[in-house]
């Protein structure tokens, strides 16, 4: 099991495009895409997770995959248990019971059983974003793809979600994850994507993006060195 | 075909032995003497031409029933069969010839111009030109004053506003026929009829063309009435038998008879109505108010629901029906935005017969107004969709819900919580629009108010619980409304 993807390209007749992406990731892997703003990390991850048009010689992403967004994930008219177990029941076909099962596994499984009747605005943004990665993960994912999951949060959230990924890792999932958050790259991430002008500049190991740093133009360093 | 349309006629007929129905029309707001509510019991009607129906009924032994209807859709109603022939003061135009049948005159009378009481300004019809007058909207009255190069014409719905105007100041003079002059001029010191009469006008019972048997029949009994001196005895007891009437019927005798009705008419006016007087007026007119808000909150009701239905319909064509759809959508809102609501109810009621569609008055209001308003509701829920972050719309995408799902569980319930205070106060205003269905023959609160006020002179009190009905009947919503709130 494993994403593969072979010269993605994506034009949606703006000025910005994505040109010939092609990486692999494993099972059990965090992949970060790195670049600075307008680098086409979001629209890579759009297209992958389906909600942008694209081209590509092959493009095996395992299913189920699961998103979580930056915000607003939850629906918002639903308290969190209904948010996990409307899908289960309204497109998996599970039934109540079932559904009801699974939902109070997951809720353990991100430490929330106790908030299950909340509202999504009588929950913390941490909350949020661990309830939104609950409902993902009622649907059983193989892949989970993440954008900007912490970025609305302060550094000591985003911890409890750098947590929680971590531990997912164990079952196997393969997590994909835009952000700007300088942590990530050191605490979780496997893989690295680099991206500019919407081309994947460098794919590889975590451990070695720093080697290839100063192969990369200045300006480019300036904007990376926080990931050291 | 031919076995349908006999049968048809069979059936419209009515059974053999049983009377059949003279279905007459008139408006009785502000409508003494010719059709009006008595000012002591208002659920008896009243009135020179009430009278007249009654006997050439009696003649034709037919029974007569009454269709309220507001005067300037009394000619266009013919065209429909809610009612055979109308009776209100309609004077003989060439004009009205090309569309309708008239029966021989039934009255002649005078026009007569009234000033204020001292004001010597005014000899003649002439004199006006450069002056405001007052006259019936669609009156003859109204085009003899249009015929005059310079005068500013107010035209009024009822005869006590018109008045009321002049005694303020807002006009220099009104415009009446004899019988308005009679009961509402020369009744009130505050008033005087200049001696000159301003031209003449006979009355006669309007039908469609189509009616031409029961034309000859009328017309059989207005004779009937007149020789055997019925008719004469009828106009001298209201007071208003006059030269002209004598000309058509040429019948020059002297009167013989008290005018009684008249008589009735001016004690009701005098009576100086205590406190104790007035509210038992009220309490009489209660249960016409009672039935018009009735009429007023089925007609809501159904038209809410229809509107609710429509724009759903309409803003899901909107945005996701294709270019095709959505251009013709947006096409017919601005048709409907862009023209009055007055407009439509009045097409559907009076223009479609003539493409052989007759819709009743309930379906037309109805559907007038629900038409309109789903135009709005669709508006509505459109600004509500558009304001669920796209992040909710794009979850439930890979959450795996279809097109449909997504707009039924995720988008819909939360564009609805956006939407429910604009809806609340888009159905309040359909509740008010529709007393503009008064047009249609429907008679809904505010057409009640308006005929009790002017048979009783009491803008005011009447003014007071009408007020508080309509607060009524949207009070339910406006609870519903706020229960829903807080649960969304």
């Amino acid at each position: 099991m494993k994403i593969d993807i072979r010269n993605l390209s994506s034009d949606l007749g703006s000025n910005f495009s994505l040109k010939d992406i092609s990486f692999e990731v494993g099972a059990g892997q965090i992949v970060t895409l790195l670049g600075r703003s307008g680098s086409g990390k979001t629209s890579l991850l759009r297209c992958l997770a389906g909600l942008r048009p694209f081209s590509a010689a092959a493009c095996n992403i395992p299913k189920p995959f699961g998103m979580v967004f930056q915000s607003s994930n939850l629906f918002n008219h639903l308290t969190l248990s209904q948010n996990i177990k409307i899908a289960l029941v309204k497109t998996q076909g599970k039934s109540k019971k079932e559904a009801e099962n699974i939902c109070d596994q997951v809720l353990t499984q991100v430490q929330l059983t106790h908030r299950g009747d909340a509202l999504p605005h009588q929950l913390s943004g941490g909350e949020q974003q661990r309830g939104a990665i609950a409902r993902t993960l009622a649907l059983s994912p193989k892949v989970i793809f993440y954008d900007e999951p912490t970025s609305a949060l302060d550094p000591e959230l985003s911890l409890e979600i750098y947590d929680l990924m971590n531990a997912l890792k164990s079952e196997g999932i393969i997590q994909v994850v835009v952000s700007h958050d300088t942590q990530i790259v050191k605490k979780i991430a496997d893989n690295v994507g680099y991206m500019k002008n919407g081309e994947l500049r460098w794919f590889g190991k975590a451990q070695d993006f720093r080697l290839e740093f100063p192969k990369l133009e200045q300006e480019e360093q300036k904007y990376l060195q926080l990931y050291q | 075909m031919l076995m349908i349309t006999t049968l048809l006629g069979i059936y419209a007929s009515g059974a053999a032995g049983e009377p059949q129905v003279l279905r007459w029309a008139a408006d009785t707001e502000s409508g003494a003497p010719y059709v009006f509510f008595e000012a002591n019991d208002p659920s008896k009607m009243s009135g020179f031409e009430f009278e007249l129906i009654q006997q050439i009924a009696t003649h034709l032994k037919m029974t007569p029933k009454f269709v309220q209807n507001s005067w300037d859709g009394l000619i266009p109603g013919l065209e429909r069969s809610e009612y055979d022939l109308a009776i209100n003061g309609i004077e003989i135009t060439d004009e009205r010839r090309r569309i309708v049948s008239f029966s021989s005159p039934y009255y002649a009378t005078q026009l007569q111009i009234i000033v204020r009481a001292g004001d010597t300004r005014f000899k003649s019809i002439s004199d006006l030109n450069g002056f405001k007058v007052g006259t019936l909207a669609g009156a003859l009255t109204e085009k003899i004053l249009r015929d005059e190069p310079n005068i500013e014409i107010l035209p009024y719905e009822s005869e006590v506003s018109a008045h009321q105007d002049l005694l303020l100041k807002r006009s220099d003079a009104v415009f009446f026929d004899g019988p308005i002059a009679k009961y509402y001029s020369s009744v009130d010191t505050r008033f005087s009829i200049l001696p000159a009469a301003g031209g003449s006008a006979t009355y006669g019972m309007a039908l469609s063309k189509k009616k031409t048997d029961l034309l000859i029949k009328v017309n059989q009994a207005i004779q009937h009435l007149t020789d055997s001196g019925a008719l004469k005895e009828l106009y001298e007891r209201w007071g208003l038998w006059n030269e002209p009437t004598a000309q058509i019927f040429n019948d020059s005798s002297p009167t013989r008879i008290r005018p009684t009705k008249f008589e009735e008419y001016l004690a009701s006016l005098n009576l100086n109505r205590g406190f104790a007087e007035r509210l038992k007026i009220y309490r009489l007119s209660l249960p016409i108010l009672l039935v018009a808000a009735m009429t007023t909150i089925k007609v809501s009701i159904v038209s809410m629901i229809l509107a609710m239905a429509g724009g759903l319909l309409l803003v899901t064509a909107r945005l996701w029906g294709g270019p095709f759809m959505s251009g013709i959508v947006v096409c017919f809102i601005e048709f409907i935005r862009g023209t009055p609501l007055l407009l439509q109810v009045f097409f559907m009621f009076y223009a479609l017969p003539s493409f052989g569609i007759e819709l009743s008055p309930f379906i037309a209001a109805v559907l007038g107004l629900g038409i309109n308003y789903s135009v709005q509701e669709s508006e509505i829920y459109r600004s509500g969709l558009s304001s669920v972050h796209q992040n909710q719309i794009e979850a439930g995408q890979i959450l795996g819900f279809t097109r449909w799902q997504n707009f039924w569980f995720i988008q819909a319930p939360q564009a609805f919580r956006i939407a429910l205070p604009p809806m609340t106060t888009d159905f309040i205003a359909l509740i008010k629009d529709s007393s503009l269905v008064s047009v249609i023959t429907m008679v809904e609160l505010t057409k009640a108010y308006s005929t009790l006020a002017s048979t009783y002179y009491d803008y005011f009190g009447f003014a007071v619980i009408a007020a508080i009905l309509y607060i009524l009947i949207g009070m339910p919503l406006v609870l519903v409304s706020k229960k829903l709130e807080k649960r969304f």
